[in-house]
């Protein structure tokens, strides 16, 4: 079962005992050590391990343990299957089965996925992440404003109707408009807001209005939804970096989920640099075309 | 060759990556600035909406998986909370603004289950329909496998075991662990919740589950499946052993009704035996809301109740059950639709003393592509073999012997809005259980109800406040008139990314003592100088949408509507009940946007406009 032993997989991977084997393992073949099969072709390990599964497994579906009949019976199929699968290696039944084949590419992804859960990043690393991703990581827009709103509700042309009031204005004194204009259902002052409370009630377009308009002055008209506005921006925090200590579980979570899909595809791409394609097409059946889409996708990275 | 692959294994895995000595250069942000987010009043009254989907399928649901869907967990957060993600078909998605919280709903009929069959699990494969299927998948034919499957399992003609204990747990867990990582109080709630499948012969009953509990309390608790018994009363079974046993506390909500043949709001038990009274109890207890709009048709009315409400024939799906096994007869509507449902509700409370019907209501997408889409510019499909693409409108969404839907029918809805403090899974679940919540099918106009014997025009003023000092909002009851007569207060605010607002109505229904039961539809405020005419109706507001470049007139609604109605047909010896219904200004459907995007034409059956609407939860009249 696919996600069962994926679960099984990183439960084992966390297992510093498990570490050490697995390096040891993949040093072995790093270095070509391990030779051709030199153990006995026909010894095959039944360990503690093996029958712990077994019995737990069959606890999880029946919620008791096996009786003495159904325990000879289970080993007996994992007997059968084990022997019947070593077999079936020996004769290469497992050469081009497309089956196989998608479940062992599967499994070196799983094995990637794994490692980076496996290695969790050093403090550098996530720091790094984190610099590079630093878009991501910023505060909201803040603003502290006032509202006044001509609604389409009360005029025919709200738009003339904020600009006529915003010539005849003060620009630079806050109580010239202040209280003017529609009552609306929504504040017509915000205070320290970020712009995401903003973005709820007037709309995205309005907020955008926001960030190109000028501090300490009426300005406008902004549009939105319900009309048009005149804004007096009193404070405006511009986007600042979150620092990494109070958002670092979510800047984990990110790190991870790209550092995955990086990796499968570093993989897979640096795997394609130590292949040669040898394309064997026969240019009377393919379209010209799709031959050369064939040849770029698999020589390009 | 072999070496080289190690070597780059070894060294991408284990590789000890120089320490850079890079300086950490990192702006410390500025002293903590007072951000004032305004989450409740002095009296603690819930003044914030929040906007969520209580209904989203990624590819641990089995037939997701098959329709092609690889969009796993992870992606279904990060796409709810806004960020930008790429679709299983490749295509980037964003969300115009960022939802407030997510249920993922994933099967909890064999969840995972998609993944055993693509990797040809042997339990898998030694079935001639779990081979038929991997096969299919491997000749690209995804869809007309999850086709099959979905038939299958409701049929009840699965030829393996599709809940495996092994595998429920296992997938469970990734379930659990990824809604603890990405619920963030305050933020965004991420609910721990499944969906319960349970279809009787293809006819739909199925329900969403949701926990206001963490992790400690739902990881061991594998979900209820429906494989071997579809009766809800085997999940409210569950659902009481999970809050026994545990001491958190759980909901569900039911959906599509209107696929069920007649079976969703009936007036016996689901095996036909009668109702007894603590069957009702039972019903409303586990299942306080309503899902009433979503992507498989809307749900509040049908014309063929409602003859007299001509909004009721909206975006209707009255052809059949879930797979079409079996068309719709006229005599099933009754017990499909949301209308007709509250007021069986209260006939069954005259003659059992509780309603078992006395639900609140919410819209959400039932999407499969782990994308929580409802607005209809950026309509993401129900699968995704439909996700986008020129051709898409006429792709046939389910296909049988007896009929076709075709995805153009598919709709762009919906979202569920909820009246809480803050957004936790605390106080948002409890504001579901007190049915504070609304349905939109998808635009997120704010609405406002209140019902009470006190009120008077001049509370309009200070509404939320007067509301709830000498009321109750949307979800609460109302009893025992002693001479007064109900008074309601409704604000309605357009989205503004959306389209104005054509009208408010408040839909009244009532059951009588001789077991009739009536319905009344007022248009209470609207948009502009219109006058009701002779024959009562309101005219419609024009059609402004410009199906050359997609655009429409916002000056032929109101961006707001707020008014004070009194009933004026008041009967204090009738259970009844009143609900808002908002009308939007039409606006473009998914397909227009669809025919401007591909430069394509569609057949003239597709609609190309639609008046988006909120329903909000009743407010319950009693004459005890």
């Amino acid at each position: 079962m696919g996600a069962f032993s994926m679960s099984i997989m990183k439960k084992l991977f966390k297992e510093p005992l498990v570490h050490f084997m697995l390096i040891g393992v993949l040093i072995f073949l790093v270095y070509g050590i391990v030779g051709e099969n030199e153990t006995n072709e026909n010894t095959i390990v039944f360990n503690s391990y093996d029958l712990n599964n077994i019995l737990s497994k069959w606890e999880l579906q029946w919620k008791r343990p096996p009786t003495e009949q159904e325990l000879k019976n289970i080993i007996e199929q994992n007997m059968k299957q084990e022997l019947f699968y070593q077999e079936a290696l020996k004769m290469n039944l497992d050469h081009n089965d497309e089956i196989i084949k998608r479940r062992l590419s599967q499994k070196m992804e799983f094995l990637s996925n794994d490692l980076i859960s496996m290695k969790p990043p050093t403090e550098q690393e996530l720091l790094e992440f984190y610099e590079k991703e630093q878009q991501n990581y910023l505060s909201d827009y803040i603003f502290t404003l006032h509202i006044v709103t001509y609604s389409y509700d009360y005029h025919e042309q709200p738009s003339q109707v904020a600009s006529t009031a915003l010539e005849k204005a003060k620009e630079s004194e806050l109580s010239t408009l202040k209280g003017k204009g529609d009552k609306m259902s929504f504040p017509d002052f915000f205070e320290n807001s970020e712009a995401i409370e903003i973005r709820k009630s007037l709309g995205n377009s309005f907020v955008e209005g926001l960030k190109k308009s000028t501090i300490n002055r009426w300005s406008g008209p902004i549009q939105s939804g319900f009309g048009y506005h005149l804004v007096f921006i009193t404070n405006k925090n511009e986007p600042r970096a979150i620092p990494l200590e109070t958002i670092e579980d979510r800047v984990l979570n990110d790190y991870n989920y790209t550092r995955q899909r990086q990796l499968d595809s570093t993989l897979y791409m640096e795997l394609k640099k130590h292949y040669t394609f040898d394309l064997d097409l026969n240019s009377k059946e393919f379209d010209p075309e799709i031959i050369k889409l064939v040849e770029n996708t698999l020589t390009t990275n | 060759m072999r070496r080289i692959l190690y070597v780059f294994l070894a060294a991408s895995l284990f590789g000890c990556k120089q320490d850079k000595q890079s300086e950490a250069e990192v702006t410390p942000s500025e002293p903590a600035l007072e951000i004032t987010t305004t989450s409740s009043d002095s009296n603690g009254n819930a003044t914030n909406v929040y906007w969520g989907d209580t209904h989203l399928h990624t590819t641990l649901s089995m037939d997701a998986g098959l329709f092609g869907n690889t969009r796993g967990l992870d992606d279904a957060y990060k796409f709810a909370r806004g960020e930008q993600v790429t679709s299983s078909t490749g295509i980037p998605a964003k969300l115009s603004r960022p939802l407030d919280f997510l249920v993922v709903a994933d099967h909890s009929d064999g969840m995972g289950l998609f993944q055993s069959i693509q990797n040809g699990e042997e339990w898998v494969m030694k079935t001639p329909q779990g081979k038929r299927w991997n096969q299919m998948l491997e000749k690209g034919e995804g869809a007309d496998a999850a086709l099959e499957l979905i038939k299958a399992f409701s049929q009840k003609e699965m030829d393996m075991n599709p809940n495996d204990p092994e595998l429920q747990k296992s997938v469970w867990s990734m379930t659990v662990d990824a809604a603890e990582k990405y619920n963030e109080p305050g933020k965004f709630t991420a609910f721990i919740g499944y969906e319960w499948t349970s279809l009787i012969a293809g006819n739909n009953l199925h329900r969403v589950v949701i926990y206001r509990d963490d992790k400690d309390k739902t990881y061991n608790y594998t979900p209820s499946v429906t494989y071997d018994d579809q009766d809800p009363e085997s999940l409210w079974k569950h659902l009481s052993a999970y809050e026994e046993q545990t001491g958190g506390k759980v909901l569900a909500i039911p959906h599509n009704g209107n696929l069920s043949n007649g079976i969703m709001f009936t007036e016996t038990k689901i095996n036909g035996e009668p109702f007894d009274e603590s069957y009702v109890k039972e019903r409303i207890k586990w299942e306080p809301l309503y899902e009433a709009t979503q992507i498989k048709g809307d749900g509040e009315a049908h014309p063929f109740l409602s003859p007299n409400d001509e909004f009721a024939d909206f975006e209707n799906w009255d052809y059949g059950n879930l797979d079409l096994s079996a068309l719709k007869t006229e005599d099933m509507l009754q017990y499909e639709y949301t209308r007709s449902a509250l007021k069986l509700g209260l006939k069954i409370k005259n003659e059992l003393g509780t309603n078992p019907y006395k639900f609140g209501l919410i819209g959400s997408t039932d999407s499969h592509t782990s994308l929580a889409t409802a607005d209809d510019n950026n309509f993401f499909g129900k699968a995704v073999n439909v996700e986008g693409g020129a051709e898409r409108w006429k792709h046939p969404f389910v296909q049988a012997d007896k009929g076709v839907i075709y995805t153009w029918q598919t709709l762009a809805s919906g979202y569920a809005a909820v009246w809480a403090r803050e957004n936790t899974r605390e106080a948002l679940w409890d504001a579901m259980k007190r049915k504070e919540t609304y349905a939109t099918t998808g635009p997120r106009m704010t609405v406002r109800f209140f019902g009470g014997f006190d009120y008077s025009a001049a509370d309009l003023d200070n509404l939320v406040d007067n509301g709830y000092a000498k009321g109750v909002p949307m979800g609460g009851d109302l009893n025992n008139a002693s001479g007064k007569t109900p008074g309601f207060m409704i604000h309605a605010v357009m989205d503004p990314e959306g389209g104005s607002l054509d009208r408010v109505q408040v839909v009244k229904g009532w059951a009588n003592a001789d077991g009739t039961m009536g319905e009344q539809v007022y248009d209470v405020d609207w948009s502009g100088d219109r006058v009701i005419e002779e024959n009562g109706k309101l005219p419609a507001v024009p059609n402004t949408v410009n199906l050359k470049d997609g655009s429409w007139d916002n000056t032929t609604g109101a961006t707001e509507l707020k008014t004070f109605w009194t009933d004026p047909d008041f009967d204090p010896s009738l259970e009844a009940f009143y609900y808002v219904r908002v009308l939007e200004i039409p606006t473009p459907r998914w397909t227009l946007y669809d025919v401007l995007k591909y430069n394509i034409e569609m057949s003239d059956e597709v609609p190309m406009t639609a008046q988006q609407r909120a329903y909000t939860s009743p407010i319950w009249y009693s004459p005890k």
